[in-house]
């Protein structure tokens, strides 16, 4: 378990639980329910992680695969600060946000879920992981620094010792190799 | 006519690729409104429906969609019943059992997402029956309420009751399941998504608890007591449906009051059949699970790759392709990782050859040193293998034409095929591939050497059985290399030189090439690993346009992240004139580091 990245999963049941908090929500508002007041709250509460949680920080090694359209919202997650930054601070925050949502029964499972979401986080802070946000560096793997060649069609270029190209056929190619 | 005859085309070929997924969805809907219905129209539930409304029949009819997905969800994660499958079909097995062992995780997924979508609307309507139930109080048949009281809090209401409890467990730990086997959480942390991924034995429990006390009633004796017969003393009147209208006309009034028995369950009759041939299969992988008595021969020359010689006790019998899992007790008791069986099953000797690319925090030699040593005294370790299971590129055997491409370690499919066929020389025609072309694309040039003996013996073997054109055979290199490095490698590698091209193959002229040599109906089979994927699918897609190919592309993960197969589809091209049925299938082994 040495590798495990925390945060990872824990963005996932978050961003899984605002769904779950934003169906519930809409459902206690559909007009049969009494405490209306706690699904407003369970709307508002499932859009706000929704949106915190919509982008993916790089991880360990620097990477992420974003979501789609996350970087029209990154910057203005980044601009949160120790909420986005900090895991504590998530845990204590979404601790917060799902206690109300556990009194009412249509946003009850998100409540529950975000609960489970803010732990998993509590274990990715203690485990020393910080949000940083995946829009200014653009990921690079060792493989895509290192082209590939380009498939050889009737001439194959070299790179020779000054960095210039050098056009070969590639019977002349073979000829000066063998 | 071009059109239509087109269009058939590709209405045809789209059924046929996405036969699973329409096949199930039908059958979805079947279940689903026949539910529907019968919640809707039976007198039983006559008062369950005075109370509940519509919200009945969505609940119960999704309630019948998960008993079904819940039970097919883990029979395509039976891999011992798999292979057991296709073995008693034989090599000549039905192209259809193929496909869908094959597309096991596809099937897998799409019973998920069912399962997902069901609980969803499942637990939607079970919370409105909550309300209902608390709202419309039924004060004159009280053995049909759930709720305790006229206004009862319907989440007392659910906490209260054994369904409701089990739920809400259930939700919960379908959204850990959910989220830690999105595709992400999977690559990165393969561990979350592993381990959590056991917890469905604990959602199957909950599943077969939920329903048993029999929260939902139905009426028991209608024959005595017509349904809603005293309906102006209940407070909702407003849904008479025909049929009490028309039981009304014979009976004026009921002297006997309505008797509520809970519902027949039928959910653990599903769950429980798919958990017992889950149980049947893992413990028939249990029993085939076995020890090494010893690490025959370790070689390790290259760089990154590790070369087993295993040897088992019992003899060891696998088709070419086939994978195998394996364990070491004294890396890591609990992971077992898939490697492909790289050498050929014979009568006489219960040794078999694994290639092991060194990728990751598991791996048997220290990676720390410059020289790859082996982490324990190789002669006294004991692994532990499970298998063999069978893979996709097993169709290789199966087509006249086999393309093979493979990138850098996914090459060991293959390699089992070229042993398979070495040991068959003398007698090729009786084989069903008639030609066999091996495109293997590798970044760096000692990657070549793990199976150099191996080509240059086949080469050998198939010049002096004058067949040599039932083996074509092409090396690329695709790294950028200087000039002078390139002599200085290929000078230390002077068995390859005369095969190895550099850079990436020429697919438009490749193409070209083999639209000449094969008219008519033609199979053939790609396979290569993740990052040559890119590229390839760039090639397949640009050369559409130009031959009009049709392709789809599905990823087959299997077991851990590490094998990833995909499979390329392309029906009915028309070159020329004549028409051709291809089926490219490329298969990706890529090993990831946990």
């Amino acid at each position: 378990m040495g590798q495990m990245e925390w945060a990872v999963w824990a963005n996932e049941q978050t961003l899984a639980s605002s769904y779950i908090l934003i169906i519930g929500a809409s459902v206690g508002l559909c007009g049969i329910f009494d405490k209306w007041g706690i699904a407003v709250f369970g709307l508002i509460t499932g859009i706000g992680v929704l949106f915190i949680e919509f982008p993916r920080g790089l991880n360990k090694k620097g990477q992420t695969k974003k979501r789609r359209l996350q970087e029209c919202i990154v910057l203005y997650v980044s601009a949160t600060g120790p909420l986005a930054r900090n895991y504590y601070v998530r845990f204590c925050v979404y601790m917060c946000l799902a206690m109300p949502c556990c009194f009412m029964l249509p946003t009850f499972l998100g409540g529950m879920c975000l609960f489970m979401g803010a732990f998993i986080y509590l274990m990715a802070a203690v485990n020393g992981e910080s949000w940083k946000p995946g829009v200014e560096k653009k990921p690079e793997t060792q493989l895509s620094q290192e082209r590939t060649e380009k498939s050889p069609r009737l001439t194959h270029r070299f790179v020779d010792a000054n960095d210039c190209q050098v056009s070969l056929s590639i019977t002349e190619m073979r000829e000066t190799v063998v | 006519m071009e059109l239509a005859s087109s269009t058939a085309r590709r209405c045809s070929y789209f059924f046929r690729t996405k036969s699973i997924l329409i096949l199930w969805m039908l059958l979805m809907a079947v279940v689903f409104w026949t539910t529907y219905f019968h919640y809707k129209y039976d007198p039983k539930y006559y008062y369950l429906r005075e109370m509940l409304g519509s919200s009945l029949y969505l609940s119960r009819g999704t309630a019948s969609m998960l008993n079904i997905s819940c039970c097919v969800v883990v029979l395509p994660m039976c891999r011992g019943l798999g292979y057991l499958l296709l073995s008693l079909a034989g090599e000549h097995s039905c192209s259809l059992i193929r496909c869908w062992i094959n597309e096991s995780k596809k099937i897998h997924i799409i019973c998920a997402v069912t399962i997902v979508v069901a609980s969803i609307l499942h637990s939607i309507s079970h919370v409105i029956n909550a309300q209902n139930f608390s709202h419309h109080y039924n004060y004159h048949f009280k053995d049909v309420n759930v709720a305790n009281f006229c206004g009862e809090d319907p989440l007392f209401t659910v906490l209260g009751t054994v369904p409701g409890v089990t739920g809400v467990a259930m939700v919960l730990v379908l959204c850990l399941l959910c989220s830690s086997s999105m595709s992400y959480v999977r690559e990165t942390c393969y561990d979350a998504f592993w381990y959590t991924h056991r917890l469905f034995i604990v959602f199957l429990v909950l599943l077969v608890l939920h329903p048993i006390s029999g929260v939902l009633k139905e009426q028991s004796n209608i024959d005595h007591h017509i349904p809603g017969c005293r309906m102006d003393n209940l407070t909702h009147t407003d849904s008479k449906t025909a049929h009490l209208e028309r039981l009304h006309e014979y009976f004026d009034e009921c002297v006997v009051q309505p008797k509520f028995i809970p519902q027949n369950t039928q959910t653990w009759k599903w769950v429980v059949s798919g958990l017992v041939v889950y149980v049947i299969d893992f413990t028939y992988r249990l029993i085939r699970r076995r020890s090494t008595s010893g690490v025959a021969a370790v070689n390790n020359s290259q760089a990154s790759v590790l070369e087993l010689t295993l040897e088992t006790k019992t003899r060891f019998s696998f088709r070419p392709g086939q994978y195998v899992l394996l364990n070491c007790p004294k890396v890591s008791l609990l992971e077992w990782h898939p490697f492909t069986v790289t050498s050929c099953a014979t009568a006489d000797q219960a040794k078999f050859t694994l290639h092991l690319r060194t990728n990751g925090d598991w791996s048997l030699f220290d990676q720390s040193e410059q020289t790859s040593t082996f982490k324990v005294p190789y002669t006294a370790t004991r692994l532990y293998i499970d298998g063999p299971f069978c893979s996709p590129s097993e169709g290789v055997l199966h087509h006249r034409v086999s393309i093979c491409v493979a990138g850098g370690i996914g090459v060991t499919p293959f390699a089992s095929f070229l042993n398979y066929i070495r040991v068959r020389t003398r007698n090729l025609d009786k084989l069903a591939v008639k030609r066999f072309h091996l495109l293997w694309l590798c970044r760096e040039m000692q990657s070549f050497l793990c199976f150099t003996d191996l080509l240059t013996c086949i080469q050998n073997q198939m010049w002096e059985e004058n067949r040599p054109d039932f083996i074509d055979i092409q090396l690329y290199l695709t790294r950028q290399y200087r000039q002078e490095q390139l002599q200085n490698i290929l000078r230390a590698c002077p068995g390859l030189v005369y095969k190895v091209q550099f850079g990436r193959p020429d697919w438009p002229c490749l193409f070209r090439e083999w639209e000449e040599l094969y008219r008519g109906k033609l199979h053939c089979s790609l396979l290569g690993n993740s990052s040559c994927l890119k590229w390839r699918k760039y090639d397949c897609t640009r050369q559409r346009h130009r031959i009009r190919i049709m392709m789809t592309y599905s990823l087959e993960t299997f077991i851990l992240t590490y094998q990833c197969y995909l499979r390329i589809k392309v029906p009915n091209m028309t070159f020329h004139g004549h028409t051709l049925h291809m089926l490219m299938v490329i298969s990706i082994i890529h090993i990831q580091g946990r």
